[in-house]
């Protein structure tokens, strides 16, 4: 295999990140480049009496200080619902909304200038709350009110559902506010040509869509705007958000110049979106003789922060999971997306499933204690197998077959986890926890990925990536496909990424499906690629074409002859020719998979599967939480690179222990947001599990040689498999993340007292 | 947030030639200059506008304050600019203060330690500083370098409140300083953070004990608290018991009972009050416990 398909395949961009060699936004520098810095809202909620620049512009050096007056398009932008102004407008309703734009020659003027602009706010109520929020009392964020969506499905009868159970049992879980935390924080760098066009360069999932926004926000046409993708230090969905693209682009356009403009760490903790905070509120009901779950009423309620953002799509994928992967024959679920005073949130890697599987996942481990079952055995008697339907009635396919495996998985590693003896002062628990992730966007979204090949004099081939590799490693793996579509060495490929001047649009790198994507998409533009090289060799070599065949690489020819495409791309280059070939793949949505009485963007019906088993040390002096043990189960569908596969796969038990253990994003008694790593704790490599990767490979028939998406999945089932454990260690059940050393001790010495 | 708009503000950096020129810059311009040598805290600070100094004065090379020198009679002594990790992994310090090398090896990230320095830790006074429990019980001494002349300062008394010490305006600590450590003695350090890394203490606690004929129980035992109170704590009540009653699991437990008694630790994002004197009892406990186990083998 030309791929390497399965190996440990080393980045061709390595060198450059390991070396400080790569170029990220910051690292861009133009000549006469000036900085743009926003002020920033430092009122959780306000009316705006007055902004006076007067004295920011007479400030040294400052070249323009920009308001929402100076929008000349539309003053909102919106993924979903155009609510978000680019700078503020009349109103704040969060600390960190952009108000003014201050635009100088150095980042010093800039700083002094900020300093200097007055905004007299006149403070109104804040709520913070999702549940408060939707209380007729309370204040509204937008004139229209706080709630923004609200899903409702149902499926069978839920009431007949809890009659049949002898235990019916009800609880409330919560999840907190978390950040994305990427090591580089949002940037961009706007460049204004004398022809009246603008290039911005972004660090973003999704440079078309910035595209779009940059020229509905400055009221020009699309085609004076064309975006490049730098090197990009992390995204975990963060970096779908437009804001300083924006408003840098606005800057240059203003200016006539280019302009520069880099959050600083406490901007991306206020300004920019995170994992939706939310509250669950559940009723299950269970036949306690024969384990079978037969009825689960869930309600959500998720905390969007004060705008949209992608708050209504990451409730259909939290709506979507909210029964986790297991049949039940009556569900009911209701979700409610809803505005509050808070940072928004939006987009991040797992996009509503971690949330949802904090909350079930948590919820069957207390059914199995109630009614005296081993959790596994709960589990099992229950999962979701090929062919049966979830409660959307989206039927599953084969690849459910990867639960039953994750389930004698968790066996196996439970048996050895209860092997080791805890530490002295500690107590030792084993948790579990299935999960899935959708893959797409949803039903009814648009979703295409157009990528191009072209072959070169030299014998390499270009690949024109349509989207952005977040740091991931998806080029590599766009690379190792095209490779073994051409049976070429995947050396000989060479990829420019997106660049909406030059490469097509391959889409959002979002939704655990661009490696899917693009695989799919250069498997199509491979095979016209070869065509094509077939074509111009019969026309140049006066053959028909019928006579030549194609192979690695070369043309063959009757009679043992074999030519190497360079011969033909070097001699179309003399004609001043080239060979490429675009290949586009839509996400697909099989009539017979998707039924069509949900709303706009349900439901999913592609999904990947995994398995977390911890193993947990709680200090008992301390109530400390040491995770000694990880091991997960992710079915991927294919390898492509090995060690992109491990690299998700640790990453995410990264972030799936800090969602569990340390980070939030808190409202502190001070008024205050947490916004900064002093406080703003992420796991450290010394906080790491031994960690076991155990990688399943059930092909996904549409996918490009069988691949999946493993980007989110990783994540999804660690924060629970450790609540899990703390509770088979200390009886505690802690039902709110984080799991505080603080609040685990309380609920050892009430348990103690009972 | 104490600062909606961060980035550094304007200052003036400033080089002197000699300690003295940094004395009389410093004397001069009293209120509105500050040292600098490893910075980590410094440039957090003024990123934040916690400090807004006009000058910043740097040390480091100057007469000697990158020295560290051992001498098996006098003692330990290391220069203010002295990165925390080149003192850790000096053998001397290893071999004859293990605890200050612990207790230099919590603070935050080894990439932070390349640049922090002992002397900037005890200078900045925090309450949740983790040298400055290490510093005390092994009995510090401070050289402080001023526009008249060299004074010594034992680092008890050093210490006035969160950020406040007695340096007077144009006074600069060069070096501290530890005698050799008592015969026998041994040590813990123990921080409570929420990760394993790069937290501040919710609790540190410092236990360093050894052989004393002159106490009832054979030993002498001094305790140091950070993050509970707004100056590092060494409560006299612990020390006492451990000296007069004979060192058992129940004394141990009384001790760090005391510990407890004696701090005020404040509510924060990393812990509240309540919790935090429950963990100073808890981890008194463990730490004099740890260190006891160490004395009897």
């Amino acid at each position: 295999m030309t791929g390497n398909f399965g190996q440990r395949i080393i980045r061709k961009d390595a060198f450059d990140k390991a070396t400080g060699k790569a170029k990220y936004v910051a690292d861009i520098k133009a000549e006469d480049m000036l900085y743009g810095v926003l002020v920033r809202s430092i009122q959780h909620a306000a009316k705006i009496l007055k902004i006076d620049t007067a004295a920011a512009r007479e400030v040294n050096g400052v070249e323009a200080v920009l308001t929402s007056a100076d929008i000349s398009g539309e003053i909102t932008h919106g993924a979903l619902i155009q609510d978000q102004p680019a700078l503020a407008h009349q109103v704040v309703r969060h600390i960190g909304e952009p108000v003014a734009l201050v635009i100088a020659k150095t980042k010093m003027a800039a700083q002094k200038g900020k300093e200097r602009v007055k905004i007299a706010y006149e403070p109104t109520e804040a709520v913070f709350d999702p549940v408060e929020a939707l209380k007729p009392e309370a204040p509204k964020v937008q004139p229209s009110g706080n709630l923004i969506t609200e899903y409702h499905i149902c499926d069978g009868d839920l009431e007949a559902g809890f009659s049949q159970a002898d235990i019916v049992l009800e609880d409330e879980f919560s999840v907190q506010r978390i950040s994305p935390g990427y090591l580089e924080p949002e940037g961009a760098l706007a460049e204004y040509s004398q022809d009246g066009t603008l290039t911005v360069w972004v660090s973003s999932q999704e440079p078309f869509e910035d595209r779009d926004t940059i020229a509905r926000v400055l009221g020009i046409d699309t085609g004076k705007v064309r975006v490049k993708s730098a090197v990009i230090g992390g995204a975990f969905g963060g970096k779908e958000d437009p804001e300083l693209q924006t408003l840098a682009a606005l800057g240059a356009w203003k200016t006539k110049s280019t302009v520069q403009m880099v959050n600083s760490r406490f901007e991306s903790f206020v300004g920019h979106p995170k994992r939706h905070p939310a509250r669950f509120f559940y009723k299950i009901g269970v036949d306690s003789k024969t384990g079978k779950i037969t009825a689960l009423h869930a309600m959500a309620y998720m905390d969007t922060g004060a705008y949209a953002s992608y708050g209504p799509a990451v409730a259909g994928i939290l709506t979507e999971t909210l029964a986790g992967v297991y049949h039940i024959p009556n569900v009911k679920v209701d979700t409610y997306v809803v505005l509050t005073n808070s940072p928004l949130s939006g987009a991040m890697r797992g996009f509503g499933a971690p949330q949802s599987h904090f909350a079930i996942e948590s919820l069957i481990d207390i059914v199995a204690n109630k009614i005296g079952m081993d959790p596994i055995e709960l589990r099992e008697i229950n999962i979701l197998k090929p062919g049966d339907k979830l409660f959307t009635k989206v039927p599953l396919d084969v690849t459910a077959s990867a639960l039953p495996i994750c389930i004698e998985k968790a066996r196996e590693a439970r048996e050895q986890m209860k092997q080791l003896i805890a530490a002295p002062g500690k107590v030792t628990g084993t948790g579990v926890a299935l999960a899935m992730q959708t893959m797409g966007l949803g039903a009814k979204v648009q979703d295409t990925s157009t990528h191009r090949l072209e072959w070169l004099p030299n014998g390499n081939v270009r690949l024109y990536l349509g989207a952005p590799d977040l740091g991931q490693g998806l080029a590599v793996a766009a690379e190792q496909m095209a490779a073994e579509a051409l049976q070429i060495p995947y050396d000989r490929i060479e990829t420019i990424c997106v660049d909406t001047g030059l490469t097509p649009n391959g889409g959002v790198t979002c939704a655990s499906r661009m490696t899917y994507m693009s695989g799919n998409a250069i498997i199509r533009a491979a095979d016209a690629l070869q065509a094509e090289l077939l074509g111009e060799a019969a026309r140049l070599l006066n053959v028909d074409v019928n006579q030549l065949t194609y192979h690695k690489g070369e043309i063959l020819k009757g009679g043992g002859a074999h030519i190497p495409a360079s011969e033909i791309t070097s001699r179309l280059a003399e004609e001043g020719r080239t060979i490429q070939k675009e290949g586009s793949f839509s996400f697909p949505y099989p009539k017979e998979k998707t039924p069509d009485h949900l709303p706009i963007g349900m439901p999913h019906v592609m999904f990947v599967f995994a398995a977390n088993i911890a193993r947990v040390e709680v200090d008992l002096a301390l109530g400390s939480v040491k995770v000694t043990h990880l091991v997960t189960v992710n079915d991927v569908g294919k390898v492509i690179n090995r060690l992109g596969v491990e690299g998700q796969i640790e990453g995410g038990a990264a972030t799936g222990l800090g969602y569990a253990l340390f980070e939030d994003v808190a409202l502190k008694k001070n008024g205050q947001w947490v916004d900064g790593f002093t406080e703003y704790l992420i796991a450290t490599t010394k906080d790491m599990p031994e960690l076991e990767s155990i990688v399943l490979e059930i092909p996904e028939a549409s996918g490009p040689y069988g691949a999946k998406g493993v980007g989110e999945i990783v994540l999804v089932p660690t924060a629970p498999a450790i609540a899990n454990a703390v509770f088979d260690a200390t009886g505690v059940r802690v039902k709110q993340l984080p799991i505080s050393a603080e609040v685990l001790l309380e609920g050892m010495k009430k348990r103690q007292t009972q | 947030m104490l600062n909606p708009h961060p980035g550094l503000p304007e200052f003036t950096y400033v080089k002197p030639a000699s300690l003295d020129e940094a004395c009389s810059f410093l004397a001069e311009h009293a209120g509105e200059a500050r040292l600098i040598s490893g910075g980590t805290d410094l440039l957090v600070r003024m990123r934040d506008k916690a400090y807004k100094p006009a000058y910043i004065v740097d040390i480091k090379g100057l007469d000697g304050t990158d020295v560290l020198t051992f001498d098996p009679k006098s003692g330990l002594k290391v220069g203010a600019a002295v990165p925390m990790n080149r003192m850790a992994s000096h053998p001397d310090v290893q071999k004859y203060y293990p605890l200050l090398a612990k207790a230099a090896n919590s603070v935050a990230s080894y990439q932070i330690r390349n640049r922090a320095t002992i002397v900037g830790n005890i200078c900045n006074a925090s309450p949740a500083g983790d040298t400055l429990g290490a510093c005390l019980v092994l009995g510090g001494r401070l050289h402080i370098y001023g526009t008249d002349g060299e004074r010594f300062e034992d680092l008890v008394n050093f210490f006035k409140g969160p950020g406040k010490t007695t340096l007077r305006p144009g006074e600069i600590v060069t070096a501290v300083s530890f005698p050799l450590p008592e015969k026998g003695a041994k040590g813990a350090y123990i921080k409570l953070g929420r990760n394993k890394l790069s937290d501040l203490a919710i609790v540190g606690v410092t236990a360093y004990g050894f052989p004393d004929k002159k106490t009832e129980s054979g030993f002498r035992f001094i305790v140091a608290l950070a993050s509970v109170a707004a100056t590092p704590l060494m409560p006299p009540a612990v020390e006492t018991i451990l000296a007069e009653k004979k060192i058992t699991e129940e004394t141990i437990a009384e001790a760090a009972t005391a510990a407890m008694d004696a701090c005020s630790p404040i509510d924060d994002v990393r812990g509240s009050a309540t919790y935090r004197k429950d963990m100073v009892r808890n981890l008194t406990r463990n730490a004099i416990s740890d260190v006891w186990g160490q004395l009897q083998s």
